[in-house]
């Protein structure tokens, strides 16, 4: 059984030589849904940023992130473009930033497909109205026709989302992609994200600090804290009871934030009390 | 960062429990702040504007020679041991007018800054903490400024008073507003818009005390840096404006002017045109440098272990 | 139009805060479009809303922050204006806010301990502020050698705490607060939840939760009002309404929440 993206023993390693991710290794099958989930600080993010080659200046990886075998983290920058954006795609919290202000959608969205897929003219814009449908982008032709501001948190995500699918990746990273969306909003993109991994077969890495979002869309669960992976199993494994303490922890913290209470305040306060007694004061990084 | 945060753990943290062992977090970064290091371009910068200083201060109680002293009529000589400096094409000392020259590029420097500041502050301030159309009418105006280059602004200023310090220090100080009034607007509107002022507003504090308790330490290092800029910048402007006869007229010595009178000589005594060079570059980079480790000193996100 | 009439309050005291039939128009949105609320003393109540519901402008009325532009919002009673310099005085005293982003609210340039003696400083409380520093930074379950370091020095849940000791300072009787855990890792908005819980029951506390998240306000808030598009949907006691919500958007908020199946 061979997986289609492998990180092993992934270290990333600051200019001033301390280590913010350290022996990071799991992986992912193809049309596989895995969930990160760590608090701030805890190497998520990073190594999202690894897996593409895209860490801040200074910071130095080493470890091998392999594609069907093949070593990203060996790769000239060239190449290693070449499979960013192309073979694996990218999400990430906040749309606006990720999207040019002066550029119309349809074109951000034929912009990819011309680099990667060499289509053009017609052919493209037809592509481009394929994925803004697929993203449930009802409204094709005016939201195509619109610029980024003119959109919606929740229409931006989705556009996000069309660019990333637009060269067919195999691998679709996402950063706490519904992190700045409304509740409802949220509900709606990872009903999406759902349905876009049945329908298209990209595999999924949803990074996010959420464990009832990972819950809803991940099959396979990493937890991670101060740089290391705590635990890697499956999602239903670790609601059932992880291994680790500090995964129980994050899901016994979950439950008693976000899981709805009953009865009222009054049965709330006693699930808060009760998942307080349960664990040690979980300790918190500065963000 | 120093080296504190290299610590076993891959991150330093913070512990978030009711319980938590005192003292442990924070006691390291106080003393850490206490103990940093000042930045390098601090250090360096003061060195070289307080040499300038220290040249220019002295410059107004003695001089290795006066300034109108012809001595023995050795003209246009290199470095000796009487002139250290050389001599102009008067036998002057030149040393002595570099040294008056310092003094002189201080107090330009020094009042354009406090001339640019006033303004600057209390027209950005204006713009940035009251209404809306305060704002845009004293924007136009300060726009208007920055797209007006120094130079004519000194010319005409010039042709009002006539040439002099002062004209000079005017034109560089109200240009410099324009700057200053552009950053202060900004970076007061910024703090306006912070979770704290509207905490500070919601527990009483009055429009006065937010000002002072908020805005003007959280601006102030940014201005300071920008002021230190535009010291560099005044030194600069003028020597340009000397250079040109725009500036302090004879009697008074000048980098600049030193630079113009030099300028005809320099295949014969390079001296003359090296020296004041040297001394401009020393006075700009010493201020910006100073402007730079203010920046790095006063960045709140530096402080403590972060 | 389907703003319930609010259940008629125990004909005793007037509420402590009131939003009368509030409009706030910001050019051509109506970001308030007719809101009422009643915050009666000593109960909690939960505003619930997505973003662009009016939340955040609702909020900044209770605090008497921004003028609405009709309708009115009344202190014990009297409406708030700005020319009622006593009565604004009073109410900034009584009424505290605790905001969402401790990163943001804490002034960085600013020790610990002149942060939370602000309020007490601004208002011109009278007595000791430094025992009152030391007595609610231990309240709030920190150090009082707390107040000598600076903001940037504290993880995030303890700058929350910060930021609560603060709104305490001035002994209000009325806490305010925007999302205060939202900003939070998981794992610390349980012990920020259960500090508000515990301080509000032991100071008799009136609580105004603003929130896009029902749970947290499930746990926290004997009423729920919930705010769409500037109007109040729905209104009631938090269990009935977690339990039996009457109102479309009430519902699909309710279903949007994510939950950790096996609860």
């Amino acid at each position: 059984m061979s997986a289609l993206l492998e990180v092993q023993d992934l270290t990333v390693t600051t200019s001033t030589g301390r280590r913010i991710l350290d022996g990071v290794s799991w992986s992912l099958d193809a049309g596989g849904r895995l969930g990160v989930v760590g608090e701030s600080g805890s190497g998520k993010s990073m190594t999202a940023l690894a897996v593409l080659g895209l860490l801040p200046d200074g910071m130095r990886a080493t470890g091998r992130v392999l594609l069907d075998g093949e070593d990203l983290l060996a790769l000239p920058p060239r190449r290693l473009a070449r499979v960013r954006g192309g073979q694996v795609a990218m999400v990430f919290q906040e749309p606006l930033t990720a999207l040019d202000p002066l550029m119309t959608v349809g074109r951000q969205i034929t912009g990819p497909l011309r680099l990667h897929r060499g289509l053009r003219g017609a052919a493209a814009r037809e592509e481009a109205a394929r994925l803004a449908r697929l993203v449930h982008l009802d409204d094709t032709e005016r939201i195509l026709g619109s610029y980024p501001w003119q959109l919606s948190g929740g229409q931006r995500q989705r556009v996000a989302l069309a660019m990333a699918l637009a060269c067919e990746p195999r691998v679709l990273l996402a950063d706490e992609p519904t992190t700045a969306l409304d509740v409802t909003v949220q509900a709606e993109v990872l009903d999406l994200l759902d349905h876009l991994v049945d329908r298209t077969g990209v595999a999924l890495v949803l990074v996010t600090h959420d464990l009832p979002v990972v819950a809803r869309v991940a099959r396979d669960l990493v937890v991670m804290r101060d740089g290391r992976v705590v635990e890697h199993t499956s999602v239903a494994a670790a609601l059932a009871g992880g291994e680790a303490a500090y995964t129980r922890e994050l899901v016994g913290a979950a439950r008693a934030v976000t899981g709805l209470p009953g009865g009222g305040p009054a049965a709330g306060a006693a699930g808060v009390a009760a998942a307080a007694a349960r664990r040690p004061a979980p300790e918190e990084e500065t963000r | 960062m120093t080296g504190e945060l290299t610590t076993t753990t891959p991150v330093a943290r913070g512990v978030d429990a009711p319980a938590a062992a005192p003292g442990t977090p924070g006691g390291s970064g106080g003393r850490a702040r206490g103990a940093r290091r000042l930045p390098p371009s601090l250090v360096v910068g003061a060195v070289l504007v307080g040499l300038v200083a220290v040249v220019g201060l002295v410059s107004l109680v003695w001089t290795p020679y006066a300034l109108d002293d012809t001595g023995t009529g050795e003209r246009l000589a290199g470095p000796s041991a009487a002139h250290w400096g050389g001599t102009d094409r008067l036998g002057r000392d030149l040393l002595s007018q570099l040294m008056t020259g310092a003094g002189n590029a201080l107090v330009v420097a020094a009042a354009s800054m406090l001339v640019a500041g006033v303004l600057g502050v209390a027209v950005g301030v204006l713009a940035g903490a009251t209404r809306r159309w305060v704002d845009v009418t004293l924007l136009s105006g300060v726009d208007l400024l920055i797209a007006f280059p120094t130079l004519l602004l000194a010319m005409l200023i010039v042709t009002v008073r006539g040439a002099s310090l002062s004209s000079a220090i005017w034109a560089i100080g109200i240009s410099g507003a324009a700057v200053i009034a552009r950053v202060t607007r900004v970076n007061v509107a910024r703090v306006l818009r912070e979770d704290y002022v509207t905490a500070a507003h919601a527990a009483g504090t009055g429009w006065w005390g937010v000002v002072l308790r908020h805005v003007v330490p959280n601006v102030w290092p940014t201005l300071l840096v920008q002021l230190m800029l535009l010291g560099g910048g005044a030194v600069l402007a003028e020597a340009s404006l000397s250079y040109l006869g725009l500036g302090a007229p004879p009697p008074n010595a000048s980098w600049g002017r030193l630079l113009q009178e030099a300028q005809s000589t320099m295949l014969v005594q390079p001296w003359g045109a090296i020296l004041p060079g040297l001394a401009i570059v020393v006075a700009v980079l010493g201020l910006n440098l100073l402007g730079d480790g203010i920046r790095e000193r006063t960045d709140p996100n530096l402080r403590g272990d972060r | 139009m389907t703003v319930p009439t609010p259940a008629p309050a125990p004909a005793s005291a007037a509420p402590v805060l009131e939003a009368v039939d509030v409009v706030r128009t910001f050019g051509a949105t109506r970001a308030l479009d007719g809101v009422s609320v009643r915050v009666e003393a000593g109960r909690s109540i939960g505003i619930v809303g997505e973003s662009g519901s009016g939340k955040s402008t609702l909020l900044r009325q209770l605090l008497a922050l921004d003028t609405p532009t009709s309708g009115e919002v009344r202190y014990r009673g009297e409406p708030v204006t700005r020319r009622d310099r006593g009565l604004l005085r009073r109410l900034r005293a009584d009424v505290q806010p605790v905001f969402q982003d401790p990163r943001s609210s804490l002034d960085p340039r600013m020790r610990v301990g002149a942060v939370v003696a602000e309020p007490l400083r601004s208002l011109k409380v009278p007595g000791d502020h430094r025992a009152r520093v030391a007595e609610v930074l231990a309240s709030v379950g920190l150090d009082p050698d707390t107040a000598a370091r600076y903001p940037a020095q504290f993880s995030g849940g303890q700058r929350q705490r910060i930021a609560i000791a603060r709104a305490l300072a001035p002994r209000p009787s009325v806490l305010v607060a925007d999302e205060p855990v939202s900003a939070l890792d998981v794992s610390v908005r349980g012990q920020v939840v259960d500090l508000l819980q515990r301080l509000a029951a032991e100071h008799g506390l009136t609580l105004v939760l603003v929130s896009h998240d029902i749970a947290i306000v499930g746990r926290l808030c004997e009423r729920t009002v919930v705010l769409h598009h500037g109007r109040v949907v729905e209104e009631g006691p938090t269990g009935a309404l977690l339990a039996d919500p009457q109102e479309a958007y009430t519902r699909r908020l309710l279903a949007a929440v994510p939950q950790l199946p096996g609860a």
